[in-house]
C-alpha cells in the first residue's frame, strides 16, 4: 500500500463529498478490479512504448465504468501520456454533418489533459512545449525556429491535414515571436477545432481547412503524432456515455458513427496507429442490442466476440471489451473500509459494525441501489466520517440513525462531474472534467 | 263340439241344396230328371265333406306352424315330403289321409273296402280316425289324438315321435286285437293285403309304382315282411293276453336284437324291453343294401320305443328289410323329417343315410338330419344299453367329433352339447373334466357343476380356471365389451389377477343341496335322471351358490378395467390383435403370457437405437410400432406410441403431452432407457414441465448462432443435473429431450405461447438459463442476444434487461482467483467477531476477504506507478543537460527555476514576463518545468492556479541542490 499524502487524503475527501470522482489519490479507495486495471496498465504502457490500444468499458449505471476510466486516465497521466477524454452527448458524435463530431473533437480538446495540467486545458501547453523545444534546438543549430518547427513535422503533411496542422503550429510560434497574441489564439482555436468555417480560419490563419466532421479521427491521430513530437509519450483518448451512439434514432447515422468506430479499432488493432489509445465507456446495452447497438453492426460485433478460448474460469483480459461487475454489498464495504482508511488513518477508526451498520441503514432507506449506484452512500458515509471526526465524543451509532441518504436520481458521475469543471458557463452542455 | 259340428254340417247341406236347387232350376232344360235330381241331392253332401276335411287341414297346418321348432317352410317341406309318402303309408296299412290324389284314392279304396266287408265296429273306426288325422305331421297329430285318448302326457315327449309312425294306427291295430281276440291275424293280414293289392291295382302312382312293382311271389314275401311291423306290434300286444306269439314271431324274417340290459337305476325308459338290438359296435363292419358300414349303429328290426302313450320304432335302428333307393339324392334331406327315424324316411332318403355312413360319416355337407339319426343311436347306446366304461369314452369321442362336424349347426350344437356335457360327467372322472368357458345355455352346464363340486365335496380350494369357468358359464355373469373383444386376454388377465389376490385358490363354504340332473334323449326316446355321487356321497350342486361368481364378477370387472385400452383399439382396428400397439396396450402381467416376436424385434431395434444415439426419425418410430406409415404425425400417435415404449422401458422424447411441440414427420425423436419402469407417462412434477420449459430456451438460445457447440450441450446438461426438485427418472426424460431440443430447430411462436402461460414466479430461472446459455460458449454472437431479446419479450420482460442481464452474468461477480488464498497473507484484515446486525445485513466474509486481497492487490499496482519515484533520481540525468544547475533541466529553464523559486507566488503578469526574459514561453515553460518536477521530486513544482504557486518543499529542496552538486 503506496503512502497516503494529505493532500491525496484532502483531494479524495472533497472529491467524494461532492459526490464525483477524485482526482487523486484514486488507487487508495479502488476496490478490487485487478485483472482489469493490471491489464489497462500494460496497454498504458504499450502506448508509451509506441503501440496502441482499444477498449470498450462495458458496465451497467453505477458499476464504476467513470471512476474506472477516471482511474485508468489518472495512470496515463503518470506513466506520461496526454489524455483526451470526452463524454458524447446528443451534440457529441464520432461521426456526423451538422459539426456535432467537430464539438465532440473540440470537447476533447479543450479536456486535453497532461500529467502537469491534468485538469485539461493543456493544449495550449502542449504546443508551446513543443515551439520552446524546437526554438531551442533552432538556437543550439543557429537556424530559424520555423524551419526546425517545419523539419519536425514534416512527417505530418503524409497524414490527412498535416500539413494544415504544421502550419498552424508555425502560425502560433509566428504569434509568439511576433507578440501577436491574436494569431496564437486563433492557432489554438484552430487545434482545438473550434473554427465553424474556412472562411475564418483563413482569414485568421490562412489555412485553408479546418477541423470538420470528417476529420476528427484523422485529427486525433495527427494530435497524437504530435504530442510525441512534444515529447510525451503517446494519447489516450477516451470516451464516454457511448451509450448516446445507440440512442440515435436514425440507422444511417448510427451506421456512421460505428464505421468510424470500426475504422477506429481496425487502425490500432491492425497496429497502423501509434502512441495511441482509445477507451470507450458503455452500457450493456449500448454493446450488445442487436438492432442498435455495436453487436448490430456485423464487422464490429465479430471483431468485439470474445475469445471463446476464454471460459470456465479461464479469462482473457486482451480483448477489447472489459466487463465490469456490478458492485455487490460486499464491495461496497470494502469501499467504506477503504474511505474510513483514508479518513481516519490506522488510528482509532470506526469499528467494522458501524460499516454494517450504515450499510443497513442504507438498504433499509434505498434498497438495493445503496450500493448499485454507491454515490450516495459513501457521500452520506463520508459525511458522517467527518462529522464523527470533528465532534469528537459523538457515538456514531446515534448518527447512523438520523443520516439521510437519498436515492441516486441521476445516471452517472459524470454528470455531476460538471460541477468541478473549470469552464463554467463556458458550456451549457455536459462536459468533463477533473 | 260335437254339437257345433253338426249344426255346421246340417247348415251348409242345406245351403249347398238350396244353391243346388237354385241352379238346377235355373237349368233346367239341360239336364235330364235324374241327373237333376242327383246334382240337387248329391252334390251338397260332396261339398260339406270335402268342407269339412278342408277345414280339419287348415287347423292342423295352423297348429304344426305354431309349435315347431323348426321354422315354417321346413315344415311345410317335410309335409309336401311326405304327402308324396303316403302311399307307402297305405302299405303298411296307415290310414292317413293326404291332401294328395293318391291319399284320396287310398281313403276311397279304404272306404270301399270298409263298405265292401261285413265290418265290425272297430273296422270301421279306422278310416274315421285316419280321416280324421289326415295330414298330421307331427307331435300335433300326437297332441290331438292324446286329447283324445289320454289327457294327461307330456307333449314334448310325444313330440319326438316321427309323424308317419301313426301311433293313432298302432293303438288302433291294439284295439282291434283286444277286442277281436278269436279272430286270426290271417283276417287281419288278408284285410290289409285286400288294401294294399287295390293300391297298387290301381297304379295310380305310376314312377312309385313302377319302380316298386315286384314279381307276385317277391311281392308276397315283401309285403309279409313289411307288414311285420304293425302286425308285430298288434301280435305283441296280444302274446300277453292270447298267448298267440309263436304264430306272429314266425312270420319274422330278421333276427331281432336281444333287449338291452337294463338300466332302470339311473334310466327311466319309456322302452318296454326291445326284443332285440343290433349295436354293431366300433370296429365292426355291416352291409347294408350294398353299402359297408363302420360300427356304432343299430341295424336290424327297430324295437318299439314308448312313450307315455304311445309306441314308434326306435329312430336309430337301420332296418334291412326296409326299401332303399339306389342312389342317395336327398343329401339336403329336403325329404327328412324334422324327427327323423330310419323307418320313417324315403328310400332315397335311407340311400343318403347309408351313404353317408359308408363314408364314415366325415361329410359334413349332409343334412344334420343324417347326422341325427347316426346320434340316436349313439345316445341310445350310451344311456340305454349303458355299455363299458371304454365304450363310453369311444361314444363321447365320437359325439364330440360330430359336434365338432358340424360346428355351424345351433341344433346340433345344442342336443349334441347337452350329450356331452352329461355324457363326460359319467364318462369321465370329475377330475379329468376340462373346463368349460362357453355356455350357450342358460344352466350351468353339468360337466361344470360336476367338477366344482367335486372339489366342493374334496374340501379342495377353487383354482383360478374353475372358477372362470364358473363365472363365464353362469347366467348372471356381467361382462363388457374387453371381456369379448379381447377374451383370450381377459381369461389370462382374470387368471393372473385371480392368482394375485387368491394364490392358495378361493375357498367358499360348501352348497348343501346335492346335484341332481335329468337328461332328455335327443331323439325324444327316454329320459335319464343322474345323480351323481362321489364315493358314495352326493354331490354338491353350485348353481345356488353366490359368493364366488361374486368374486369372479370382481376380478372380471377389473381385468376389464385394464383391458379397456386394449379393447378400444382393436375395436378400432379389429385387425390390430398380435401387433406391437396392442402388445403395448396390454397390462404388463400379460406379457409373458402371450409372447409377441414382434416386441422382442422391437425391443432389439430400441435397443440399438439407444445404442447408437438414440435420434430415429419419427415417423420410423411409429411405423414400427403401428404396422404402416402415417403421412402425419398426430399427437394421439406419438403419445400411443410413448405409452408402448414406455411399457417396455423406453422413452420417447419429446412426449406430446409436454413438450412445446410434437416433432413433425419427418422429424427424429430421441429413444432412450427410462431406467426404472414407468406405469403412467402422463404423471409428472410440475418442476419437470417447468424444466422443460427453461431447456427448451436454453436449446433456443443455443439454436440462436446456427450451431450447437459442446459448451452450450454441456451447460444445459449440467443445468439438468443441478435441478434438486426433479426425480431422477424425470431427469432421465429430460436428458433425452434435450437431445430432441438440441437436434430439432426451436419455433419461437410455440415457445412464446407455452410461456404465456406459465407463472411468473418461474421468470427468473428462465432469464438465468438463458443468459447462462448464451454465455456457455464464451461468445455472446448477435443472434444469440436477438433470441435473448425474443425470449424476454415474450416472457413481459424488458427487453432492455438483456444487456445488463447479460453483461451481469458475462462478469464474474467475484474477483478472479490469481493464486491461492494464503493464510495470514498481508493486507487488511477484517475482523472475525459479527454482532447480530451482521447477520441482518449478510455479507460473505469470504467474498470480502477476496475483494480485499484484489484490492490490495490492485493498490500496489497503482501505488508503484502513483509512487514518488525518487529512487530514479540520480540516473535521469537528461542527455541534453547542458551544465545546468538542475540535471535534466537545460539551462535557460534552469536559470528561470532558479528565478521561480525565489518567490512562493507569482501572477500571471510576472510570470508571463519572467518566462519573456528568459526567452521561454510560459505555458511551454511550465510544462516543462513540471514535467522535470515530477520526474525528479514525485510533484509539480508550480501549481497554476490563479497566478502560480511554487511548491515550497521542492523550493527548499531545489535551494540546496547547488550546494549537493557543487559538492
Amino acid at each position: 500500500m503506496s503512502r497516503l499524502k494529505p493532500r491525496e487524503r484532502d483531494a479524495i475527501v472533497q472529491a467524494l463529498r461532492a459526490g464525483v470522482v477524485p482526482k487523486l489519490g484514486l488507487q487508495h479507495i479502488q476496490v478490487g478490479r485487478a485483472r482489469e486495471i493490471g491489464e489497462l496498465v500494460k496497454d498504458m504502457d504499450r502506448i508509451a512504448d509506441g503501440g496502441s490500444a482499444i477498449r470498450f468499458v462495458i458496465g451497467d449505471y453505477g458499476s464504476g465504468k467513470t471512476f474506472f476510466m477516471n482511474l485508468i486516465r489518472l495512470v496515463a497521466l503518470e506513466k506520461g501520456l496526454v489524455v483526451m477524454f470526452a463524454d458524447l452527448a446528443p451534440d457529441r458524435r464520432l461521426h456526423a454533418t451538422g459539426g456535432q463530431a467537430r464539438n465532440l473533437y473540440a470537447e476533447m480538446a479543450r479536456n486535453l489533459s497532461t500529467r502537469t495540467k491534468p485538469d485539461g486545458g493543456a493544449l495550449g501547453s502542449v504546443v508551446e512545449r513543443f515551439v520552446s523545444k524546437a526554438h531551442q534546438d533552432a538556437e543550439a543549430k543557429d537556424q530559424p525556429t520555423g524551419t526546425i518547427i517545419r523539419e519536425r513535422l514534416s512527417h505530418f503533411e503524409e497524414m490527412t491535414g498535416g500539413f494544415e496542422f504544421a502550419e498552424v503550429v508555425r502560425r502560433y510560434w509566428e504569434g509568439h515571436e511576433n507578440g501577436d497574441e491574436d494569431l496564437k489564439s486563433s492557432a489554438l482555436r484552430w487545434l482545438r477545432g473550434e473554427f465553424a468555417t474556412r472562411t475564418d480560419a483563413r482569414k485568421a490563419l490562412g489555412v485553408r481547412t479546418i477541423v470538420d466532421d470528417a476529420s476528427v479521427y484523422d485529427h486525433l491521430k495527427l494530435m497524437s503524432a504530435f504530442v510525441c513530437a512534444a515529447g510525451y509519450k503517446g494519447l489516450l483518448i477516451g470516451l464516454d456515455e457511448m451509450v448516446n451512439l445507440y440512442k440515435l434514432t436514425s440507422a444511417q447515422a448510427r451506421n456512421a458513427n460505428y464505421e468510424q468506430i470500426l475504422r477506429i479499432l481496425n487502425d490500432v488493432l491492425q497496429g497502423s496507429a501509434e502512441h495511441l489509445g482509445v477507451l470507450m465507456g458503455g452500457t450493456p446495452e449500448f454493446l450488445m442490442n442487436t438492432r442498435r447497438g455495436l453487436y448490430s453492426y456485423e464487422a464490429l460485433q465479430s471483431r468485439l466476440a470474445e475469445n471463446s478460448f476464454a471460459r470456465d474460469g479461464l479469462v482473457d483480459m486482451s480483448g477489447p471489451v472489459v466487463r465490469l461487475a456490478n458492485l455487490t454489498p460486499e464491495d461496497l464495504y470494502v469501499l467504506l473500509a477503504n474511505i474510513r482508511r483514508v479518513m481516519q488513518g490506522d488510528e482509532a477508526p470506526v469499528p467494522d459494525e458501524a460499516l454494517r451498520a450504515f450499510m443497513k441503514h442504507c438498504a433499509d432507506r434505498i434498497g438495493e441501489a445503496y450500493f448499485r449506484t454507491p454515490r450516495n452512500t459513501v457521500t452520506a458515509f463520508v459525511n458522517l466520517l467527518a462529522v464523527l471526526e470533528q465532534n469528537p465524543g459523538t457515538r456514531w451509532s446515534d448518527l447512523i440513525q438520523t443520516l439521510e441518504v437519498r436515492k441516486d436520481g441521476g445516471d452517472d458521475m459524470s454528470e455531476i462531474d460538471e460541477d468541478a469543471g473549470a469552464q463554467p458557463g463556458e458550456d451549457d452542455l455536459v462536459s468533463f472534467r477533473l | 263340439m260335437g254339437i257345433l259340428k253338426l249344426l255346421r254340417i246340417v247348415f251348409f247341406l242345406v245351403l249347398y241344396f238350396l244353391a243346388c236347387l237354385f241352379i238346377a232350376g235355373a237349368t233346367r232344360e239341360l239336364w235330364t230328371d235324374g241327373a237333376l235330381s242327383f246334382f240337387v241331392l248329391a252334390t251338397p253332401v260332396l261339398l260339406v265333406w270335402w268342407g269339412e276335411r278342408r277345414r280339419v287341414a287348415r287347423q292342423r297346418t295352423k297348429l304344426t306352424s305354431t309349435s315347431r321348432e323348426e321354422p315354417a317352410p321346413k315344415s311345410s317341406k317335410r309335409v309336401a315330403a311326405n304327402e308324396a309318402e303316403s302311399l307307402r303309408s297305405a302299405e303298411t296299412g296307415s290310414r292317413k289321409g293326404g291332401s294328395s290324389v293318391h291319399g284320396k284314392s287310398d281313403d276311397g279304396s279304404l272306404a270301399e273296402i270298409a263298405s265292401d266287408r261285413p265290418a265290425s265296429g272297430a273296422i270301421e273306426t279306422v278310416p274315421q280316425q285316419t280321416a280324421a288325422s289326415a295330414g298330421y305331421r307331427s307331435r300335433q297329430d300326437n297332441a290331438t289324438l292324446i286329447q283324445a285318448a289320454q289327457a294327461t302326457r307330456e307333449n314334448r315327449a310325444l313330440g319326438l315321435k316321427p309323424y308317419w309312425e301313426n301311433r293313432a294306427e298302432d293303438r288302433t291295430l291294439a284295439e282291434i286285437a283286444d277286442r277281436s281276440d278269436e279272430r286270426k291275424p290271417a283276417v287281419l293280414i288278408a284285410t290289409v293285403q285286400a288294401v294294399l293289392e287295390s293300391k297298387i291295382a290301381e297304379g295310380s302312382s305310376g314312377a312309385i309304382a313302377g319302380e316298386r312293382l315286384p314279381r307276385p311271389e317277391e311281392r308276397q314275401g315283401y309285403r309279409s315282411r313289411q307288414d311285420n311291423a304293425a302286425l308285430v306290434r298288434a301280435g305283441q300286444e296280444m302274446r300277453e293276453r292270447s298267448k298267440r306269439e309263436a304264430e306272429i314271431s314266425a312270420a319274422r324274417a330278421v333276427e331281432r336284437p336281444a333287449p338291452p340290459p337294463s338300466i332302470a337305476d339311473r334310466v327311466k325308459t319309456l322302452v318296454p324291453a326291445p326284443r332285440r338290438s343290433g349295436w354293431i359296435p366300433k370296429g365292426e363292419t355291416v352291409v347294408v343294401s350294398g353299402r359297408t358300414i363302420g360300427g356304432m349303429i343299430y341295424v336290424g328290426t327297430p324295437p318299439l320305443v314308448r312313450n307315455d302313450y304311445t309306441r314308434e320304432k326306435c329312430r336309430a335302428f337301420i332296418d334291412p328289410s326296409l326299401q332303399v333307393a339306389n342312389r342317395g339324392t336327398d343329401r339336403d334331406g329336403n325329404q327328412m323329417p324334422y324327427w327323423p327315424g330310419y323307418s320313417n324316411i324315403p328310400a332315397s332318403s335311407r340311400a343318403t343315410y347309408l351313404d353317408w355312413l359308408a363314408d364314415g360319416c366325415r361329410d359334413a355337407s349332409y343334412d344334420c338330419g343324417y347326422m341325427f339319426l347316426y346320434f340316436y343311436g349313439l345316445e341310445r347306446r350310451f344311456f340305454v344299453d349303458a355299455p363299458n366304461d371304454a365304450e363310453k369314452k369311444e361314444i363321447l369321442a365320437e359325439v364330440r367329433r360330430l359336434q365338432a362336424l358340424y360346428r355351424d349347426n345351433h341344433s346340433v350344437q345344442r342336443y349334441l352339447g347337452e350329450f356331452v356335457s352329461v355324457a363326460e360327467t359319467i364318462a369321465e372322472a370329475p377330475e379329468n373334466l376340462d373346463p368349460i368357458y362357453d355356455n350357450p345355455r342358460w344352466e350351468l352346464p353339468l360337466a361344470l357343476k360336476m367338477a366344482i363340486g367335486a372339489k366342493f365335496l374334496a374340501d379342495e380350494p377353487l383354482s383360478a380356471e374353475w372358477l372362470l369357468s364358473w363365472f363365464l358359464c353362469h347366467p348372471e355373469k356381467q361382462l363388457r365389451m374387453p371381456a369379448e373383444r379381447c377374451r383370450p386376454e381377459f381369461m389370462a388377465l382374470f387368471k393372473v389377477r385371480f392368482s394375485q389376490r387368491y394364490p392358495d385358490g378361493l375357498k367358499s363354504r360348501k352348497p348343501t343341496r346335492p346335484l341332481k340332473e335329468t337328461y332328455r334323449a335327443a331323439s325324444a326316446e327316454f329320459t335319464i335322471e343322474i345323480e351323481p355321487k362321489i364315493d358314495g356321497q352326493p354331490v354338491p350342486d353350485i348353481s345356488g351358490a353366490r359368493k364366488p361368481v361374486a368374486i369372479a364378477q370382481e376380478i372380471a370387472d377389473e381385468a376389464m378395467i385394464e383391458l379397456d385400452k386394449l379393447s378400444r383399439f382393436l375395436g378400432r382396428d379389429p385387425d390390430g390383435r398380435g401387433t406391437l400397439e396392442a402388445h403395448a396396450l396390454m397390462p404388463s402381467d400379460l406379457w409373458p403370457l402371450f409372447p409377441s416376436a414382434a416386441l422382442d424385434e422391437l425391443k432389439g431395434w430400441v435397443t440399438g437405437r439407444v445404442e447408437a444415439g438414440g435420434l430415429v426419425p419419427a415417423v420410423d418410430v411409429v411405423a414400427r410400432l403401428e404396422g404402416h406409415r402415417p403421412d402425419k404425425l398426430t399427437k394421439r400417435q406419438l403419445t400411443d406410441s410413448g405409452d408402448a415404449l414406455a411399457r417396455i422401458g423406453f422413452g420417447l422424447a419429446p412426449d406430446p403431452r409436454f413438450a412445446l411441440r410434437g416433432p413433425k414427420a419427418d422429424e427424429p425423436v430421441v429413444l432412450f432407457e427410462l431406467g426404472e419402469a414407468v406405469d403412467r407417462l402422463e404423471e409428472v412434477s410440475p418442476y419437470y414441465r417447468v424444466a422443460l420449459i427453461e431447456l427448451a430456451l436454453g436449446t433456443f438460445i443455443a439454436h440462436a448462432d446456427g450451431e450447437i457447440v459442446a459448451d452450450e450441450r454441456r451447460a444445459l446438461e449440467r443445468r439438468i443435473e443441478s435441478l434438486k426438485t426433479v426425480s431422477e427418472a424425470e431427469r432421465k426424460r429430460l436428458f433425452a429431450n434435450l437431445s430432441w431440443l438440441l437436434s430439432t430447430p426451436p419455433d419461437l411462436p410455440l415457445l412464446r405461447r407455452k410461456l404465456k402461460e406459465l407463472a411468473p414466479e418461474h421468470q427468473k430461472a428462465f432469464r438465468e438459463i438463458v443468459v447462462a446459455i448464451a454465455h456457455s460458449d464464451a461468445s455472446i454472437e448477435a443472434t444469440e442476444v436477438a433470441g435473448i431479446e425474443k425470449i424476454y419479450k415474450a416472457l413481459g420482460l424488458d427487453p432492455s434487461d438483456v444487456y445488463s442481464d447479460i453483461h451481469s452474468a458475462g462478469t464474474r461477480d467475484g474477483p478472479v482467483r490469481v493464486r491461492r488464498a494464503e493464510p495470514g497473507a498481508p493486507g487488511e484484515a477484517i475482523p472475525d467477531e459479527i454482532d447480530e446486525r451482521a447477520s441482518a445485513m449478510p455479507l460473505d466474509l469470504s467474498r470480502i476477504e477476496a475483494i480485499t486481497k484484489d484490492t490490495a492487490e490492485v493498490s500496489s499496482v497503482l501505488g508503484a506507478i502513483f509512487a514518488d519515484d525518487l529512487a530514479t533520481d540520480d540516473e535521469a540525468t537528461a542527455p541534453n543537460a547542458d551544465a545546468s544547475r538542475f540535471s535534466g533541466l537545460d539551462a535557460k529553464h534552469a536559470a528561470f527555476v532558479e528565478d521561480l523559486i525565489a518567490r512562493e507566488h507569482w501572477s500571471d503578469e510576472e510570470f508571463e514576463a519572467l518566462s519573456r526574459t528568459h526567452g521561454l514561453m510560459a505555458s511551454g515553460a511550465l510544462e516543462t518545468i513540471n514535467e522535470w518536477a515530477f520526474d525528479n521530486h514525485g510533484e509539480a513544482l508550480i501549481d497554476a492556479y490563479d497566478g502560480y504557486d511554487i511548491e515550497p518543499e521542492i523550493a527548499e529542496a531545489l535551494k540546496s541542490t547547488p550546494e549537493l552538486e557543487a559538492a
